[in-house]
């Protein structure tokens, strides 16, 4: 690739020397500047089957290079033909076998163009990909139409063979652009992305050459050699880097499951649109001044809706992530939740294995024993009875506490208010932390589910705020407002920023992401307001969930045959 | 009542087994060794976990290991692989606070002689005892 590159570097200098100074003599200006064309041409060939070979293990880029290869051939067959009716005949038939050559290397490119291998695509992403391409190849096709083909039908004066053959060249360029669409918007598999930048590259030479060229057969004369040819030399020369460029292919993986993939804001379309507004713009320059005035007005009008069409698109890319992100987070969640439950479970079969348990498997021991005892006559074992007495008494309270644990009685019992004042009081027990609750519920009951949601949501912020915030003060309230209940815990602690709470999330620490979602679930809303060095505020609105369904009438047929029975 | 009592005092008269007895519930372990010896058996050691047991084992040579099955570090299942590969092996009890179909089978193949949920009768866990020292003894 590199020694490509410096030879055709040495090769365009000598060229572009030639160019400047016409060296060889002004006589010999068209067989010099033709021959010119023969290596290159050559070399691109040569190069493009090579590249083929190279992807022997995947038969869509070989494919695509052989294409290639066939479609510089054909151009290689015109400029030979072109050459030998310049220089050898010297006549110009137009049109020759030389156009043969020159207008199939239109079709079989872009054949090339297509056949490259591309990700897989669901049918939502097809129908954007066509739009964008149809976009970029219209609004180069604009400029073609204006420039030479337009003119070109315009000026009229040909045979139907001759016109048609002056028509083709223009649309082949169409044609052409639309390959170099697909190519900017299909996306290439990553070992081949440099070789195709630089047919694109070399593309787009060729046919803004063919428009030059267009332009300046319109306008003047042209011959072989003129400074013209320079662009198709370059392009060639592109033609050749790209297929020295392209790696030893591997194998095609499985095709991926698609995906929804990131799209980046394309640029391409705006720019396709804004040059062919300038086109207009440039076209009109000599009306008159109302016209000029609404001209004007309909650029800045294409102009606003493109800035606005951007900017709602690079805030769909920032909705995007933000959803990304959600999603990243609530599979993580949902993980944790399921993780979590089992936890629970293995944390509770533990405390029942070693507690309660054994305690009591130990009791049946000691009340066989006493029952032997007793059997014997030995007083002793009345005393036994008495001692595991005392026991089960501590075996119930162990089992009691186990169930507060589970789930806080005084939750039950006497409402969210009381059971929060406990839990804070508890929590905060042995600190010097200052614990306020403002509550204006007071005993009042909420439905089930509305206090266990935020029970659980103060529990986990108040345990953040207990182990991580160093907090000297915290407050918590409690009040309703309209139907709906609000809960917020608020500490006058070290704080912290979105990128660390982030990072604990990553680090498996889920109450944060925890609390918005009982809270989400539950249909409320959940903030967190958090600034390093200034405490943290977590604000908790719930709607009151519905209450269990009114309970039916009671059927007194059903009680009394119960009674009865 | 008077069957039983009569049992009772027969199973007494016959010589004891000695028995090791391995759990790290200490009040547990200290009620079993009450209990076995209620029964006549001679209880050489109390050990807290399984490599205690292992050491007690080869220094005491009981005739029956009695093991709870969960113990913080090597368990039970692996303390009966360990004592299996001990020359002329305690017969082993697991003594287990879960009543188990798989669990059982465990046990069972790692080695164990019988398979007692915490909790049954004391004279069942006598006779496992007296069993497996007549089965460990026939080796």
């Amino acid at each position: 690739m590199v020694r490509a590159a410096v030879l055709s570097g040495v090769f365009l200098a000598i060229y572009a020397s030639w160019q400047l100074t016409r060296w060889g003599g002004a006589a010999h200006k068209t067989l010099i500047g033709d021959l010119f064309f023969m290596p290159i041409n050559v070399a691109a060939v040569v190069a493009a089957l090579l590249a083929a070979r190279r992807c022997r293990a995947e038969p869509r880029a070989r494919r695509s290079w052989q294409l290639l290869a066939l479609a510089l051939a054909f151009y290689l067959l015109g400029d030979v033909v072109q050459t030998y009716y310049e220089v050898v005949a010297r006549a110009k038939p137009y049109p020759s076998l030389g156009d043969v050559g020159y207008l199939a290397f239109y079709p079989v490119a872009l054949a090339a163009l297509l056949r490259l291998p591309v990700t897989r695509r669901s049918p939502r992403e097809r129908v954007t990909l066509g739009l964008d391409c149809a976009l970029v190849a219209l609004s180069g096709a604009v400029p073609i139409w204006y420039v030479s083909l337009g003119p070109t039908l315009a000026a009229g004066g040909q045979g139907e063979v001759a016109m048609t053959v002056s028509l083709a060249y223009p649309l082949g360029d169409m044609v052409l652009l639309v390959g170099v669409a697909a190519l900017l918007f299909r996306g290439a598999p990553a070992g081949m992305r440099g070789a195709l930048a630089l047919v694109g590259v070399g593309l787009v030479g060729f046919v803004v050459t063919d428009v030059v060229y267009g332009w300046v057969t319109l306008h003047g004369t042209y011959a072989g050699g003129d400074l013209v040819d320079a662009g198709w030399m370059f392009a060639l020369a592109f033609f050749m880097l790209a297929a020295t460029a392209q790696p030893v292919a591997e194998a095609p993986r499985a095709p991926r499951p698609i995906a929804v993939s990131r799209r980046r804001v394309s640029w391409l379309p705006y720019i396709g649109l804004a040059a062919n507004v300038a086109l207009i713009v440039q076209a009109q320059r000599n009306i008159g001044a109302t016209m000029l005035v609404v001209y004007v007005a309909v650029v800045v009008l294409v102009a606003l809706v493109s800035v606005r069409q951007l900017v709602v698109q690079s805030e769909l890319l920032v909705a995007q992530r933000a959803l990304r992100e959600a999603q990243a987070d609530r599979a993580l969640l949902l993980d944790r939740t399921i993780s979590r439950g089992e936890e629970e479970r293995v944390r509770i079969a533990t405390e029942l294995h070693d507690g309660p348990v054994q305690r009591l498997a130990a009791l049946g021991y000691l009340l066989e024993r006493s029952a032997r005892l007793t059997r014997r006559g030995d007083g002793g074992g009345l005393m036994l009875v008495d001692e595991a007495l005392g026991e089960l008494g501590g075996e119930i309270e162990g089992l009691r506490r186990l169930m507060a644990d589970l789930r806080p009685p005084v939750l039950d019992e006497s409402g969210l208010e009381n059971a929060l004042r406990d839990h804070l009081a508890t929590v905060f027990r042995q600190t010097d932390v200052k614990v306020e609750l403002v509550g204006r519920l007071g005993a009042e009951r909420l439905p089930p589910d509305t206090e266990t949601v935020l029970y659980r949501v103060a529990q986990e912020a108040l345990l953040n705020a207990a182990q991580h915030a160093s907090a000297g003060k915290v407050c918590v309230q409690l009040e309703r407002t309209g139907s709906s209940v609000v809960l917020s815990i608020e500490d006058d602690g070290i704080g912290f920023t979105h990128e660390q709470a982030r990072a604990r999330l990553r680090d498996g620490h889920f109450g944060v992401v925890g609390m918005r979602e009982r809270i989400e679930l539950g249909g409320g809303s959940w903030h967190l307001d958090s600034t390093p060095g200034r405490g943290t505020r977590i604000t908790a609105m719930l709607p009151e969930l519905s209450a269990a369904p009114e309970s039916l009438e009671p059927c007194s047929d059903l009680i009394e045959l119960g009674v009865s029975a | 009542m008077n069957q039983q009592v009569e049992d009772e005092e027969a199973s007494s008269a016959k010589p004891g087994v000695r028995v090791l007895v391995v759990d790290d519930d200490q009040q547990v372990a200290s009620r079993l060794r009450e209990l076995l010896t209620d029964f006549n058996h001679t209880v050489v050691g109390l050990a807290s976990n399984s490599i205690q047991a292992l050491v007690l084992i080869k220094t005491l040579r009981p005739e029956v290991v009695l093991t709870d099955l969960r113990m913080p570090g090597m368990g039970g299942l692996q303390l009966a692989a360990e004592v299996m590969r001990v020359a002329d092996p305690p017969a082993l009890i697991v003594v287990s606070a879960y009543d188990d179909p798989s669990l059982r089978e465990a046990a069972r193949r790692a080695g164990a002689y019988a398979y007692v949920v915490k909790g049954t009768p004391g004279v069942q866990i006598h006779d496992a005892v007296v069993a497996a020292a007549a089965a460990q003894s026939a080796r």
